[in-house]
């Protein structure tokens, strides 16, 4: 009665072979998530996807594992992992907690003082975000993207806040990869990024968060 | 943890899940009752043995508490129940402190008689509690207030967040034994933060939450700088003074700091 498990596409020659495996296994499948390659609904085994990956069964199913235990997968019993659908409840409680943790964060982030080499890095992610934003290219530019925000939230030395930050952006993208393409926004949230910065080298608190919050008005459900 | 009864022919197979739910409620436990001991590595064989179960469902247990950072896997060993740093402490409650200080803003706008009562309840069973020295029944009823408030704002994750944050808190349970006399006082700070949502005062109820988050946090601080340093007995001056600038370090200063 077991129906095949789906692949996933873009994972052809990908080889998994030095690090932890169960790290490398939780970021290719996370990178498949993000890219939307990993359809909600359908149901993908840890066996053929270790199988793809050309590795055991083990380090994939603990990957999955831990994706299910960030909201992104779900468990099904004797089956294998779910891609989670997020209802339009669940795409309001993230956006909340968005504004509640992130706008906060990036406000906070306005407080500390940089020194020179923190701020010409983080200058070049967000430079790197615009020439990134290439419609055909989605998932290089998630990927920076991500990078470019997730490297502020870590100025604040806090890593539980680093988690649950980087866990509720991954959780407002699942469902929704190609939002931004549809709105035509992609440059124009790229071009945002150095303002937001700018705002925080200057110390300027309140331009910061407002320019954080019109910032996640695209992952407004 | 044996299987006394075969199911009925007709009932849903249990799913294998269920299993390690049983062995992390079981684990969990342990670790707040102490009988874990932070900093011994424990060996999956034995806790599978002495459970009476497999290894896998044990492992996979701790892969999960392991994500919430309860636990560490140590690599062909077994894993350690991780002992939080005074500055993880400080990071826990500023989370704490922006989802929880919100939510309590959320449910005061209007007076909210109803969530007062019930959370009046739970007050008054943590009194007891303290007063008693029943430190799990204080845990638990000072869970319900914090989760009370949480749930009537309407954000399950924030909820379910907090209630994560809670457990690597509650690893420092065995270490507030002989401190439940300041718990107790600290305990007092929920009156003010139901009386003001009862009668729907926002301001007043985001500064009661603050406050009452805070002091919390600085005691807890204080105590596990005291158990992270020399092994002096007892909270010194220098664990007072660590602690404010560990809080002052994670959150800037004048937020939330009070005199």
């Amino acid at each position: 009665m077991r129906e095949s498990s789906p692949l996933v596409g873009g994972l052809s020659g990908v080889k998994l072979v030095r690090g932890t495996l169960k790290d490398e296994a939780i970021s290719i499948v996370r990178r498949a998530l993000m890219a939307g390659e990993m359809e909600p609904g359908k149901i993908y085994s840890a066996n053929s996807l270790a199988v793809q990956l050309g590795v055991s069964n083990s380090p994939v199913r603990e990957a999955m594992m831990a994706l299910s235990a960030k909201g992104l997968l779900e468990v099904v019993p004797n089956r294998g992992f779910r891609v989670v659908e997020m209802t339009v409840q669940d795409q309001l409680e993230v956006y909340d907690l968005r504004l509640l943790i992130e706008v906060r964060s990036i406000g906070r982030l306005a407080e500390l003082s940089f020194a020179e080499p923190d701020a010409r890095r983080l200058r070049d992610l967000a430079q790197a975000t615009v020439t990134k934003a290439d419609p055909h290219n989605m998932l290089e530019f998630l990927e920076s993207d991500q990078h470019f925000h997730l490297s502020l939230i870590e100025m604040l030395h806090n890593s539980r806040l680093l988690a649950i930050i980087e866990n509720l952006r991954d959780q407002s993208r699942i469902n929704d990869t190609y939002r931004l393409l549809e709105h035509g926004r992609l440059q124009h949230s790229a071009a945002e990024h150095g303002s937001i910065l700018e705002a925080i080298l200057a110390s300027d608190r309140l331009r910061a968060e407002r320019l954080m919050t019109e910032h996640l008005d695209y992952s407004k459900p | 943890m044996t299987v006394d009864d075969a199911p009925p022919v007709f009932a849903p197979r249990t799913p294998p899940e269920s299993l390690a739910s049983q062995v992390f409620q079981l684990l969990r436990s342990a670790i707040h009752t102490g009988a874990l001991d932070p900093g011994t590595i424990y060996s999956i064989a034995q806790v599978a043995e002495q459970l009476e179960v497999s290894r896998s469902p044990v492992r996979e247990a701790l892969l999960r508490m392991a994500e919430t950072g309860i636990v560490r896997i140590v690599r062909n060993r077994g894993f350690v129940v991780v002992r939080p740093h005074p500055r993880e402490i400080a990071e826990i409650f500023a989370v704490r402190l922006a989802l929880e200080v919100a939510a309590v803003e959320r449910v005061s706008r209007v007076a909210n008689p109803e969530l007062g009562a019930r959370l009046r309840l739970a007050i008054s069973e943590s009194h007891g509690a303290a007063t008693r020295g029943d430190e799990e029944e204080f845990f638990r009823h000072d869970f319900l207030m914090h989760d009370g408030i949480l749930a009537a704002a309407g954000n399950d994750r924030a909820r379910r967040i907090v209630a994560e944050l809670r457990e690597t808190i509650r690893i420092l349970g065995p270490y507030t034994a002989g401190q439940t006399r300041s718990l107790a006082d600290i305990e007092r700070e929920h009156e003010p933060i139901v009386a003001a949502i009862e009668a729907g005062q926002t301001l007043p109820a985001q500064e009661a939450m603050r406050a009452h988050l805070t002091h919390t946090a600085l005691l807890l601080i204080q105590q596990a700088c005291a158990v992270h340093g020399a092994g002096e007995s007892g909270i010194g001056e220098g664990d007072v003074a660590a602690a404010r600038a560990i809080w002052a370090d994670v959150l800037g200063w004048g937020i939330g700091l009070i005199s």
